[in-house]
């Protein structure tokens, strides 16, 4: 093989085994998931990992994948400690990993093209070799016609190819694929085993790990491990165990290996037959329903009844409109056509009554995951009025029929997929519905659990007439339906019992009906589109006509050799960055809304802010109580009057100067005694009685300053002994304000304002970056690949770094242009300032999403640790010097502070670069801090 | 209505259950609260205290000196001393917000009565503190200048004091005797935490159930929309207030002493109020913006704008008349408004009951309009 002789760097190989698994023990708090499990695994073998839910498939594989930190015991892949974090980046080129979920490592929100693009830079393909292998990849996958489509927009089957795709990208020796096909459809299903197997056939030294729940699938197998409560059962060749247990199939072998109480139903289902009671009425009935979003129409003209007690079984691809359907049921959906009745009744809003009669289990696990199990089915109990008193007995029966009592304390994050869907199964038929709606509810649910749910909805249907309306893609569950309706595209193709079915299409199986009918509507929808858009997929018959592609997969694995580029240095570094800054932007450039809230919101925030705040001397009103009403009193008031930061208020005299204060909103009350006027006339001096707001002691300060100006100047116009003139040539002082002659606020407001937006927008953005990821799971595009965190971090924070710098020239140029705030000093010294500051603030971002766990958490804690030192601490509102203490500290550590010197220098006070120097460093190393304890936090590993 | 009752009720508790099972964020709610209200009210200032000056002396004489001395703390650091091309590169940097120009022969100018200047450079970016520091410290050196003129013997160029018609102004500053900054500060802290947390966090709780999946799941169960949305304001909105008033009480009140006169049931009242039509608000906003991270950048400039111009930092009669007819709209300059009257002035509820009202009605307006667009957020695809 080409490949492994190019990849000289392996150490001992052996090769005759590819994973070594020895003692393996692994725990999640109480739970043991693994315990002293040990195997190995031989070059070039396809190897099913069958078990039920929770028996540790996952665990087991995400720990050979070197995703998830190891507790005890050791791996060893290709000859190499997975303990080794040098030798998993090496690994990591050899080994693909495909987590569970469907397409857990594909992005949404960018197109099919562009994630193949971005999985492709991880791994350093570049230039042509990069386009080519994304070509032939989409091609033997047949996506090619959907390259332009969002990743989040493909039906089930395709999430699943692509991520097979992306997994492939880099031409691995060890593929590891955690369910791939659960919750896909029988064709995809089909397709998607087709492609493994040529792609086995391409490279026959690739070794392929899969777990599944479809156990025939696993007969397919050359090697099987069946897991049970974290050990292993049996660990040899699919023959020989099927041989050694006398067993027909993979499945009863298996049967026959777990213990007594795990088997589920032996021997088959035997079903009443479902008779209908023609008086009575339907209970649901659909008539030309029909969903659009947008332009796509989503279900088109569904109509179909079901009767009370039946169990009606709704098949279809994946994408085809049954979600759609159920939700408009349920009445989560408004039907853009046509009607829904449930139990005669159209849906109104608000129709409690039909609600409290419907049981829906939705597709991706929708209860709390905060939450405990026990604490999740009493939120049911309680929403659905189960009276107290049955409560408690009615939850206790739930979680022994769904053996989920030893489960109780968990919480569903520590689930494993199985067990989670029986947990949502198990809250949907908590109240006794009369109509259970369950879209895929055994999707990732083992078969022995499977039957035991089959036999619990049997019973409910026949014994108490429980409609039962149920999606699956498992072809037995079908066949136990009394009828099933086969969808495609939004429409019904067929409706009627799995006999009838299978019959008219003249088929013995269910399954092959299905895939033939699909293959068929395929075939002519393919036909009548090639017809309508002959010239227009220029594209796609364009690459079907390149020679290189006219065999099909042929050779695409092998045909070039691995770009032997060098993985170290400058050069990779740049390229990995490269990759994820790449990747970042792309998603960024998609979310319009994102874009108009960091641009405009910015904006916005400016111009009303610096239009509003102000310190500026405005007039404020003033009361005045004269007791004595004579000539004197009147002169005094007139003074005030006259004062241009002052002006008089009519007050009611007779109350209490609290209550003046409370209801007339004065900031001065003027209390002239009785008697002022004669006492002052007199020389008597008479005081005379100031009471000052003091609720705000910026204008209460202001105020007693205009007090005792205006006092200044009355007793001396009193006195007349000097006049005004003299008294003003003898003031000792001159006062320059300096940079803000005119003392107007928005000169300081609006660099303050900038300062604030830069602190605070750029950490708002990178403070979901990791965190969301861990969220969405595509963090596992990390864990697998060569790239390091810092790679990772750096390059999500440049797109928005250049994000934020865009947003910053456009408040500079609003404060110039629109608010008349000029730049007095050097407009790059604030540029290159900006720049710095955006930095420290996105690595603050990115500090605080790698230290936090959920979304929530991450946006307030961004928000909450910068704004007190943004707008309290900066030097914004209170000069830095003048803080005392922990404040004073807290200013001083955080950038703001200094990146309000420079812009207030820049902008009011008109310096240069040459004055900042410190400053920059200063900013510069507080980046670099946030950026490396971010890379310190951040493990390429799962716990 | 007690089905509808029961329902937010049992919401409710689960509200707050899945909001205290985040450790991070309660310890992050904690220091919001303690911590930050402390550091915040005790380290900003709005009077002048510790501020910078220099002194450019060219004289260094005995009065020269004299006057130097006279400036002290608390109000303003010991001067230090410039010379005179560093003065401007110091000011650049805001190492120091006054400097003392003393010319040369100040001394002897000033006693032989040619009334010389000193010159005192401000230092105007500094808003908050460059007016009152300039009259604090002039009146420093004018009393300074008096006494050393009577040491002097310069008798005749004091202010004189024959016997004339005077009056004597006492000034009495009234809720707040010292302008004390920490009263006011500690409130306005509270008021701001209490404000960021309530839009936040009720926000965000609806686009955490939405992103995954739950409210969807709740919608199908004998649960309105309402239902839900009123239970997140509840929830999270009791869980704020309990927070905020714990801090007022054993925080701002009994740690750094700041009386509170107006009666606290109706503080609390009001208190309540408000958080329930902020966080209608931040509802409003979680169902306009679909994700996480657009939540988060909607928050952002709508706090800081409702915060900053509500009056609360900075004083609503200084700003533009239009400008202070507009924010009437927002809950927050209603509720600060509210604050000041019954913590400082202790008003009572005949002096305050309007703006209850206003904000009771605000709050209702935000949640109808966020409930009229709650089940067309679900559709979107």
């Amino acid at each position: 093989m080409i490949m492994t002789a190019e990849r000289s760097f392996t150490e001992k190989e052996d090769i005759s085994c590819v994973v070594s698994v020895d003692h393996l023990s692994h725990r999640y708090g109480r739970v043991t998931a693994l315990s002293d499990v040990s195997l190995s695994i031989g070059r070039g073998l396809t190897v099913g990992l069958v078990g039920s839910d929770g028996v540790g498939k996952s665990t087991l594989l995400s720990l050979i994948a070197g995703t998830r930190i190891i507790q005890h015991g050791s791996i060893s892949v290709f000859g190499c400690d997975i303990a080794d974090g040098a030798a998993r980046d090496r690994l990591a080129l050899r080994v693909a990993f495909m987590p569970q979920g469907l397409g857990r490592n594909l992005y949404p929100t960018l197109s099919v093209r562009e994630n193949l693009a971005f999985h492709a830079d991880l791994f350093g393909l570049s230039g042509k070799d990069k386009t080519e292998r994304i070509l032939r990849l989409m091609d033997a996958t047949s996506l090619t016609p959907f390259a332009d489509r969002d990743a989040g927009r493909l039906s089930g089957g395709m999430k699943q190819k692509l991520s097979l795709c992306c997994a492939l990208i880099h031409r691995p020796d060890l593929l590891i694929l955690d369910e791939p096909t659960t919750g896909v459809d029988p064709l995809s299903r089909r397709r998607f085993w087709t492609l493994v197997d040529d792609l086995r056939r391409e490279s026959p030294g690739m070794t392929v790990i899969v777990s599944t729940a479809y156990i025939d699938e696993a007969e397919g197998f050359q090697h099987t491990i069946i897991m049970n409560d974290g050990t292993v059962l049996a660990d040899e060749g699919t023959r020989e165990l099927m041989d050694r247990m006398g067993a027909a199939t993979l499945e009863e072998a298996y049967m026959r290996l777990l213990p007594a109480d795990k088997r589920g139903k032996e021997g088959g289902f035997n079903i009443p037959p479902y008779r209908r009671d023609a008086n009575e009425a339907c209970a649901i009935t659909a008539s030309g329903l029909t969903k659009r979003f947008g332009d796509f129409t989503a279900v088109d003209g569904v109509s179909f009844e079901i009767g009370r007690g039946e169990i009606f079984g709704f098949l279809g691809s994946n994408g085809c409109g049954k979600s759609t359907t159920m939700k408009m049921l349920t009445g989560l959906l408004e039907p853009t056509a046509g009607t829904a009745r449930i139990l005669g009744r159209e849906f109104a809003a608000g129709d409690t009554d039909i609600k409290m009669k419907v049981g829906y289990m939705s597709q991706a696990f929708s209860l709390y995951e905060e939450l405990t199990v026990t604490e999740n089915l009493y939120l049911h109990a309680k929403l659905y009025h189960i009276p107290l008193k049955r409560r408690v007995e009615t939850i206790r029966k739930v979680l022994d029929r769904f053996s989920l009592y030893h489960l109780r304390h968990e919480k569903p994050a520590s689930l494993s997929l199985g067990i989670r869907q029986r947990l949502q199964l198990a809250a949907a038929c908590l109240h006794d519905p009369e109509i259970l709606i369950l879209d895929e509810p055994t999707s990732g649910v083992d078969p022995s659990a499977r039957d035991m749910f089959w036999d619990y909805l049997i019973k409910l249907s026949r014994e108490d007439r429980v409609t039962i309306f149920v999606s699956t893609h498992f072809m037995n569950e079908a066949e136990r339906c009394d009828r099933i309706s086969l969808m495609h595209r939004g429409r019904v193709l067929a409706v009627g019992t799995p006999e009838e079915l299978k019959r008219s299409s003249g088929d013995e199986s269910l399954e092959n009906s299905f895939i033939r009918r699909l293959e068929e509507q395929e075939e002519e929808e393919n036909k009548s589109r090639e017809q309508a858009s002959a010239g227009e997929d220029l594209s796609v018959t364009d690459l079907r006509d390149n020679p290189q592609n006219k065999g099909g997969t042929a050779g695409y694995i092998s045909s070039t050799g691995f770009s032997g580029k060098k993985r170290t240095g400058l050069f990779y570094a740049l390229s990995m960055i490269r990759a994820f800054a790449v990747r970042e932007a792309r998603e960024i450039l998609r979310d319009r809304i994102r874009m108009f809230f960091v641009i405009f919101g910015a904006l916005i925030f400016e111009i009303s802010a610096s239009y509003g705040i102000s310190f500026d001397m405005t007039a404020m009103p003033f009361g005045v109580i004269d007791h004595d009403g004579s000539p004197e009193s009147r002169a005094l008031v007139r003074e005030f009057g006259g004062s241009a930061y002052l002006y008089e208020k009519q007050v009611d005299a007779s109350m209490a100067p609290v209550n003046i204060f409370q209801k007339e909103h004065v900031k001065l009350l003027i209390d002239i005694p009785e008697g002022y006027g004669s006492s002052l006339l007199k020389g008597e001096k008479p005081e005379v009685g100031f009471m000052i707001d003091g609720a705000f002691p910026v204008v209460s300060n202001n105020v007693r300053g205009y007090v005792n100006g205006i006092m200044a100047k009355y007793n001396a116009r009193l006195s007349d002994i000097r006049g005004a003139e003299k008294a003003d040539a003898g003031y000792p002082f001159e006062i320059r304000f300096m940079y803000n002659e005119i003392f107007r606020s928005v000169y300081v407001m609006v660099p303050g304002l900038i300062m604030l937006a830069m602190v605070m927008f750029p950490a708002m953005m990178t403070a979901l970056g990791v965190v969301r990821e861990k969220d969405l799971g595509t963090i596992s595009n990390l864990y697998t690949s060569p790239a390091s965190v810092y790679h990772f971090l750096i390059g999500k924070q440049i797109p928005y770094i250049i994000l934020s710098m865009i947003s910053f020239l456009l408040m500079t140029g609003c404060a110039v242009f629109m608010l008349n705030v000029p730049i007095r000093g050097s407009f790059w010294a604030l540029f290159f300032g900006a720049f710095l500051m955006i930095a420290a603030s996105s690595s603050f971002g990115l500090l605080v999403s790698c230290f936090v766990r959920t979304q929530v958490a991450a946006i307030f804690g961004s928000a909450i640790l910068s704004i007190l030192p943004a707008i309290n601490f900066s030097g914004f509102l209170y000069p830095l010097s003048t803080l005392e203490g922990a404040a004073y500290h807290m200013g001083r550590l955080f950038p703001c502070s200094w990146f309000q010197i420079i812009c207030l220098g820049s902008f009011t006070k008109g310096l240069g670069a040459e004055s900042f120097l410190r400053i920059y460093v200063i900013i510069g190393s507080m980046a670099l801090t946030y950026l490396l304890l971010a890379c310190m936090l951040l493990r390429k590993q799962e716990k | 209505m007690y089905i509808w009752l029961s329902n937010i009720f049992i919401l409710s508790l689960k509200e707050v259950k899945s909001l205290l099972s985040d450790l991070i964020l309660v310890a992050l709610m904690v220091y919001f609260f303690t911590v930050a209200v402390v550091v915040a009210a005790k380290g900003a200032s709005q009077e002048v205290r510790n501020a910078p000056v220099a002194v450019a002396d060219h004289d260094v004489s005995a009065l020269s000196l004299r006057l130097r001395d006279a400036v002290r703390p608390p109000h303003f650091k010991i001067p230090e001393s410039v010379s005179d091309d560093a003065v401007q590169r110091h000011m650049d940097l805001g190492d120091y917000y006054f400097v003392l120009d003393i010319p040369p022969n100040y001394e002897k100018d000033y006693l032989d009565g040619r009334n010389p200047r000193i010159q005192i450079l401000v230092d105007a970016t500094a808003m908050t503190l460059a007016g009152t520091g300039t009259g604090y410290l002039s009146s420093v050196l004018a009393d300074e200048l008096g006494k050393s003129a009577t040491d002097y013997g310069r008798t005749g160029q004091s202010p004189a004091e024959p016997a004339v018609l005077k009056a004597e102004p006492v000034i009495n500053v009234m809720f707040n005797p010292n302008s004390s900054a920490i009263w006011q500060m500690g409130v306005v802290q509270i008021i701001g935490n209490l404000t960021l947390l309530t839009l936040m966090l009720s926000g965000a709780a609806v686009i955490r159930e939405k992103e995954r999946g739950t409210i969807e799941h709740l919608l199908v169960m004998p649960v309105s929309a309402s239902e839900i949305a009123i239970a997140k304001v509840c929830a999270n909105g009791s869980v704020i207030v309990l927070l905020a008033l714990v801090s007022l009480w054993c925080i701002v009140h009994t740690w750094l002493g700041v009386p509170i006169e107006g009666n606290i049931g109706l503080l609390v009242s009001g208190m309540l109020i408000y958080v329930l039509s902020f966080a209608s608000l931040g509802i409003f906003l979680a169902v306009l913006a679909p994700s996480m991270p657009q939540f988060g950048l909607l928050c952002i400039p709508v706090y800081m704008l409702v915060y900053l111009l509500a009056g609360a930092t900075s004083p609503v009669e200084s700003m533009p008349e239009t400008m202070q007819k507009i924010i009437q709209i927002s809950p927050t300059a209603q509720f600060v408004s509210f604050v000041q009257d019954v913590v400082h002035r202790g008003s009572g509820l005949e002096d305050v009951y309007r703006r209850l009202l206003i904000m009771l009605g605000q709050g209702l307006f935000f949640l109808i309009l966020a409930l009229s667009r709650f089940k067309s957020m679900l559709s979107r695809q």
